[in-house]
């Protein structure tokens, strides 16, 4: 069957964003890595320091000693993730089906929109230009057959903006001279042993591999040769698989200054539980699960999440989960900078109504009511109106 | 003197790792102020502090009290020594607690009671050792909550109480500070700090009023601490040396034993005893028969057995007793080695000698030790680390919170001004955080973390090992003092060498020494290769004329002790520019044995005055009085004997002060007594007509001294290893950096000397498995790379590789080699990938070898393909990741295209352009980071290209600049003025940068230039030095 597989990247959309926000990161080399280890790697470069020679990967006392003029930028998932979002939402109304692949970089499957939308290759170029009027953001288009091909159609080009479309057919022709090193999973750590091996054989460019036997190939690299052949021969009949969201209700404060005190912290994070308490009981949902993300000064975050046994809106029993959670988070002695709170997994309050009328009934347990009473007074008087001690700045 | 009968007995000092706040010093003052007379010290579980403690106390005129605070997870006492014998006791106690796993606390204490005086307020222990003696048992009481109970159990059970404070610190307000070092301690912020872990803050050196008032109703609790300290052992005399016995000999019969092998030594070294030798002899045995020093001897030369080639160095080396044992090399009185720096009859404190055993045989010899004289009898000496300034700032500040990075900058931002903030007096830690805080506009937290870091600065942390130092007593190691044992299952004193020396502990340092073992395999690959074998211990290359060049030339990489860039450089400007009638007499040795000595940071600033005085310039002593003592060494003090010498004669110090003045100038807590010392000598000095600023002089380049130095026997057998080395470098070249490289050692990196072989003439034969030794191999003039230089090789793999070859003749085929050597598949990769396996291959590329390999590991039994080899690029990169470094070529002939472009200046010709800016090539060779006067960093470097090595310097506004680009395995561009000092020429440099980032530009701004680069890289030059010496 034939598809119409587009392959979108923004190169470097951590530095892009960062250079959105910070002017001064324009025009001069940066590069992205985690800055609270003397051992960290270069994730993302900026063209400018790609000329100086620094390359994602690198160990960032390479790249400083390659390029000194270079700034390195820690790392921010969660200006990332709503980024994403936002590049999701505008490639909306153009694609039926997408797939994220990381921050910045998503499959579109355009098979069967030639009739309302024209030929995918105008398609992926109104995209394109729609992207850098809105947001500034210059991508990187691969249209092919399949998503291996559309995605090295992408990788392997110079510099955004800038389309490459592989006609199918003349797949094998376009992969033979590329490097072995660019097929995609080849450079994570589990199928590093695979590229190693590529390494030793010679078989340094994906012509090379498809030279070879499949019987020859399968002798020294065993079950991963057929995968591997059939992508040297441009072969990929994975689909594009969408993404599907889930509603969650998130919380967060960043300290001023950053914070090492337990209490302290733990007083902060009540309060946050207090809002998403409150938003969930007026929305009338309750969440299965709690997750904390802290964020220290160094910029290194830490997730833990807890599935919870039933659903619940009450502070009463989410504090003790989001202080077990924060115990699992915070153990480096490093301050925090900023901390999330996300109650997710929601479902709606499923309330038994009665059938008869019934006595009263039976009296709430009194952290209950003290948290529906808190809610009547902040709806009426406002959110600082009342406070626990322990979450008063 | 208070009137309240109290006495402190249950105080913390420093010494209590990671609890205790107060400096011992501080302690004794404030219990000295408040009006006390006695004052004990109970570090928890040891007596790391007792030999300062006791100097402290008695300098405020207190009795010093001897105890610890012995503690578990589940029991606690404090233990006093009543007498001498329970200081045994207690000393056996601490040293149960640290080295037997199951220790029994209450037994243990039931079983070394005697002699100790015992209180607690762990009921279950009391009770215990109340069924066994109620005699010298307490109930502790401490002002607190539990104090009401304690007493009602005391009461109880009948049990006497004492009152004490569980002190952790001077002041009040040591309080933040005890719980910052036990928050570094238990790796915890303070939010997470368990109340437990910490004292409380009421618990400090409190006055005996405020203690009497906490114990209105138990009066005698106050009386008790009186009579306790009154009883209390407080009379210590450490001073008497502590002598190792030789096999249960007696003096006399070990002194005679030491005198026939005296005179049996000297046959062999002299044939006919002269007069000369005879007397000296004879003085030196009457000295040594008077301190009773002639078991140590006999322990030493017993040691010695156990390892031929060895050199003793230190002091020990000007003894004619110890070189006629052959416990070292040099004659004494061929080069005028006086015995009194050793040993001499005025002299309290026990000399120690010192050992170097070939660094892979140190570690047999001292288990050797261990086996002999067992754990009862031997110990290791202690290191007892602290917390540096820059420890201190990193640990406070993680307390805090602080991320590393900003730790990192800060730390040694810090550190940087430290030197330079400009203060005209000494300032207070206020004064210079002030300061500071306003210099590097800190922000907060930073203020209130170096506060605490300076606070929480020089507080002992743990022990570690001393690297050689042994000590051997006659009967019980713990009887004199607590042992632990050390993560390599060592027994380890709890004392650093200062105070075992004070303590009267003799220590013989057996340390590990690489050199040795080059000079060792050396001659063993000599005698393989040519036959001739050389008798090391009788061995004397002094007067061979090729050496001596040599040494001239500064041609020294991988010469024992004088290969580094200061040294060569310092040998090169001392001969080069001799004049011919001082060059005729001056004797190479003689200046080897100084220049080993000058080469020290502190005396950095004499050397010049040196060289030029040694070239025949005149001078003027400093002081008339020093002219003929110092005329050997042209009027500088050269040697540790030096100092006592200069203060005998110009200041009128007696030998003992003047050997003690020697002693102190290197160690921190002597401050008060070399301050004595300096008023001592200014008035002798002044006496002696010396103006003051004469006198300062005078003073500085003896306050050089401190840090490290030397004596004159030490750098007199250090030098006569060198002049072996440097004898096997002129003649066995190949063999001499075979061994260097082998042995792993060395000032420079295995590729440096690999580089110095190419020049040298050898030629560099790559690794191969039917050709290599797991060692390099010289031989002629050639030398073969070992299978220990290819990474992740195995060494027991590598030996087996040699010896089924040796045994079964050469490998046929790469499918025989690996039956024959049954080998795993990643080994085998590693070893195809360095090229071990060319000879095996036949018409196999190396990928091809693999897909064999690999295959098998398959269990494939097909035909397999016979890919293309790997280009040339891909080989040289196996090369680097295999093997570490390129040793099929010079690195810098990969950069010959940018080379040919740059036309920069051969090293080999760097002479000719004296007083020029040019630009050179170099390959990062060594770096060393200095810093000036005003604390800014600059560094010098050694680079090389493919014809010589050549020095060059970063002063502190370029070093600024190019810091950031300098690391190993990279080629540079450098810009640069030639200077010549004394005929040697370095290079100062002005510009730096990576040669592969170097744009191309045009070479028209080099004027002169009359020999380019790179016509071939491989080529050696054929230019004289620029400098020459007569044959």
């Amino acid at each position: 069957m034939h598809r119409d597989i587009v392959c979108l990247q923004i190169p470097s959309f951590e530095i892009v964003l960062a250079r959105t926000h910070e002017a001064s990161l324009r025009h001069r080399p940066v590069a992205l890595a985690p800055v609270h280890t003397p051992r960290g790697l270069v994730r993302e470069v900026s063209q400018e320091a790609l000329d100086d020679g620094v390359l994602p990967g690198m160990s960032v006392e390479l790249a400083r000693q390659l390029c000194p003029g270079l700034r390195v930028i820690p790392p921010d998932s969660s200006r990332t993730q709503a980024a994403h979002r936002e590049l999701q939402q505008t490639i909306m109304p153009f694609a039926p089906v997408w797939e994220s692949i990381k921050p910045g970089s998503l499959f579109l499957d355009l098979t069967g929109t030639q009739r309302l939308f024209g030929r995918p290759i105008d398609t992926a170029a109104r995209l394109e230009r729609e992207l850098t009027i809105k947001w500034g953001w210059h991508s990187q288009i691969g249209v092919a057959m399949n998503k291996l091909v559309s995605h090295l159609a992408a990788t392997t080009l110079e510099k955004p903006p800038q389309m490459r479309s592989i006609y199918s057919g003349s797949e094998q022709a376009f992969l033979a001279p590329l490097p072995a090193t660019l097929l995609p999973g080849l450079n994570r750590l589990q199928a590093s042993h695979i590229l190693r091996r590529l390494d030793d054989l010679n078989l340094r460019t994906l012509g090379s591999i498809a030279d070879v036997s499949l019987v020859q190939l399968e002798a020294v690299l065993g079950t991963a040769a057929v995968v591997l052949h059939d992508w040297a021969m441009g072969i990929d009949h994975s689909p594009v698989r969408p993404s599907v969201e889930q509603p969650q209700i998130e919380q967060s404060l960043t300290l001023n200054p950053d914070e090492i005190d337990d209490h302290l912290i733990l007083g902060r994070l009540s309060h946050l539980l207090e809002r998403i308490c409150a938003r969930l009981r007026q929305q009338r949902r309750m969440c299965r699960r709690l997750s904390l993300a802290l964020r220290h000064s160094d910029h290194a975050e830490r997730m833990a999440q807890h599935i919870l046994p039933y659903g619940t809106y009450w502070e009463a029993d989410l504090q003790p989960v989001l202080a077990q959670l924060f115990a699992r988070c915070f153990r480096r002695r490093v301050r925090i900078q900023r901390i999330i709170v996300r109650a997710d997994c929601l479902e709606p309050l499923a309330e038994q109504l009665r059938l008869f009328d019934e006595p009263a009934r039976a009296v709430q347990p009194a952290s209950h009511r003290i948290s529906l009473v808190l809610d009547a007074i902040r709806a009426k008087f406002g959110e600082r109106a009342i406070a626990w001690g322990k979450t008063w700045p | 003197m208070t009137t309240t009968p109290f006495v402190h007995l249950h105080v913390h000092s420093d010494y209590s790792p990671m609890r205790g706040v107060s400096s011992l010093e501080t302690l004794c003052r404030s219990a000295k102020r408040q009006g006390l007379g006695a004052l004990a010290m109970t570090d928890t579980n040891g007596l790391y502090g007792a030999i300062r403690f006791i100097e402290e106390a008695r300098h405020e005129g207190l009795r010093p009290i001897l105890g610890a605070e012995l503690t578990t997870d589940t029991h606690r006492a404090l233990l006093w020594a009543k007498t001498p014998g329970g200081y045994a006791n207690l000393c056996r106690l601490l040293s149960a607690r640290h080295c037997e796993p199951s220790f029994a606390f209450i037994e243990a204490v039931a079983r070394y009671r005697d002699g100790l005086i015992i209180a607690t307020d762990d009921q279950a222990a009391l009770e215990a050792w109340l069924a066994d003696d109620s005699q010298d048992l307490y109930v502790e009481l401490t002002p607190g909550p539990a104090m009401q109970k304690t007493l009602e159990m005391s009461r109880r059970i009948g049990v006497p109480s004492v009152a004490t404070n569980r002190v952790y610190f001077a002041r009040a307000d040591g309080f933040a500070t005890h719980r910052l070092l036990r928050a570094i301690a238990l790796n915890q912020t303070f939010s997470r700090l368990p109340q437990a872990a910490c004292c409380n803050p009421e618990q400090w050196l409190v006055p005996p009023e405020r203690m009497a008032a906490a114990f209105p109703h138990v009066p005698e609790a106050l009386a008790n601490s009186v009579r306790i300290a009154e009883a209390c052992y407080s009379d210590w005399h450490f001073g008497d040396t502590i002598f190792p016995a030789f096999r249960e000999l007696t003096d006399n019969a070990a002194f005679l034993t030491l005198k026939d092998d005296t005179y049996a030594g000297a046959q062999e070294r002299y044939g006919l005893l002269s007069e000369e030798v005879r007397a000296r002899i004879e003085k030196e045995l009457a000295v040594i028969r008077a301190k009773r020093f002639a078991h140590y001897f006999l322990i030493v030369k017993e040691i010695l057995t156990q390892e031929p080639l060895t050199c003793g160095r230190g002091s020990v080396a000007a003894s004619i007793v110890s070189y006629c044992l052959k416990i070292t090399h040099v004659d004494p009185l061929k080069h005028h080695l006086f015995f009194e720096r050793f040993l001499n009859p005025g002299r309290k404190d026990p000399p120690d000698i010192d050992i170097d055993f070939p660094w892979d045989k140190r570690d047999g010899v001292l288990n050797w030790v261990f086996r002999q004289y067992g754990e009862r009898q031997a110990a290791m000496v202690a290191n007892q680390n602290s917390l540096g300034f820059r420890a201190a700032i990193r640990e406070t500040a993680k307390v805090y919170g602080m991320p590393a990075d900003e730790i990192g900058t800060m730390s040694a931002r810090v550190s940087r001004q430290q030197a330079i903030l400009d203060f005209s007096t000494p300032p207070t830690p206020e004064q210079w955080l002030n300061r500071l805080s306003r210099t590097l506009r800190l922000k907060a937290p930073w203020p209130e973390i170096l506060e605490q870091a300076l606070r929480a600065q020089n507080h002992f942390r743990h022990l570690s090992m001393h690297c050689g130092g042994v000590v051997i007593v006659p009967d019980e190691i713990r009887r004199y003092v607590p042992v632990e044992f050390t993560a390599k299952g060592l027994p380890v004193i709890q004392w650093e060498k200062d105070q075992a020396e004070e303590a009267g502990l003799v220590k013989i340092d057996l340390l590990g020494n690489r050199s040795l073992a080059v000079i060792r395999d050396a001659l063993d690959a000599i005698a393989r290769h040519t036959g001739r074998t050389i008798e090391y211990a009788s061995w004397d290359p002094l007067h061979d004329h090729a050496t001596q060049d040599l040494i001239r030339r500064g041609d020294t990489i991988g010469c024992f002790y004088i290969e580094s860039p200061a040294t060569r450089l310092l040998l090169r400007k001392l001969w080069s520019g001799m004049p011919p009638d001082r060059l005729a007499v001056a004797d190479v040795f003689e200046y080897l044995v100084m220049v080993s000595s000058l080469v020290r940071p502190a005396a950095i600033t004499f050397v010049h005055d040196f060289v030029r005085r040694a070239h025949g310039h005149p001078y003027e002593p400093l002081h008339p009085l020093m002219d003929d003592m110092l005329q050997e060494t042209h009027g500088i003090m050269v040697y540790q004997e030096d100092v006592t010498k200069v203060a005998m004669a110009l200041a009128g110090f007696p030998l003992e002060d003047a050997d003690q003045l020697r002693k102190v100038i290197s160690k921190k807590h002597k401050s008060r007594q070399l301050r004595d010392y300096y008023q001592q000598f200014c008035r002798g000095a002044a006496k002696n007509g010396a103006a003051p600023d004469t006198i300062d002089k005078i003073w500085t380049m003896i306050m050089s001294f401190a840090g490290y130095s030397f004596c004159k026997p030490h750098s007199a057998s250090y030098a006569q290893v060198s002049f072996k080395s440097a004898y096997l470098r002129a003649h066995y070249p190949a063999e001499f950096i075979a061994s260097v490289i082998s042995n792993q050692g060395g000032f420079y990196s295995a590729f440096a000397y690999v580089s110095e072989a190419r020049r040298m003439g050898l030629a560099i034969l790559p690794p191969d498995v039917n050709a290599s030794d797991w060692a390099y191999r010289g031989e002629g003039d050639r030398l073969r790379i070992g299978l220990m230089q290819v990474k992740t090789l195995q060494k027991e793999l590598g030996e087996r590789i040699v010896e089924n070859r040796t045994e079964a003749g050469p490998y046929r085929s790469f499918e025989d080699f690996r039956r024959r050597v049954n080998l795993p598949p990643t080994q085998a990769r590693a070893l195809i990938r360095a090229g071990c396996c060319a000879s095996l291959a036949c018409e196999l590329t190396r990928p091809a070898l693999l897909w064999r390999l690999y295959a098998e590991e398959q269990r494939h039994a097909g035909p397999l393909p016979i890919p293309e080899d790997y280009t040339d690029t891909h080989k040289l990169t196996h090369e680097i990741e295999s093997l570490g470094f390129l040793t099929s070529r010079h690195p810098l002939t990969l950069y010959r295209h940018s080379i040919e472009r740059l036309r920069p200046v051969p090293a080999a010709h760097m002479h000719r352009h004296v007083g020029q800016r040019i630009t050179m090539v170099g390959w990062l060779v060594t770096e060393k980071s200095v810093e000036t006067r005003r604390g800014q960093a600059m560094e010098f470097v050694t680079l090389e290209d493919t014809t010589a090595l050549y020095d060059a310097t970063l002063f502190p506004n370029v070093y600024r600049r190019c810091h950031q680009f300098l690391a190993p395995n990279r080629a540079y561009l450098v810009r640069g003025l030639v200077e010549a000092v004394f005929g040697v020429v370095t290079l100062t440099v002005t510009e730096l940068q990576p040669l592969d980032a170097e744009p191309v530009r045009e070479p028209a701004w080099n004027g002169a230039r009359d020999a380019w680069y790179g016509e071939s890289c491989d080529d050696r030059s054929d230019q004289p030095p620029p400098f020459s010496l007569p044959n």
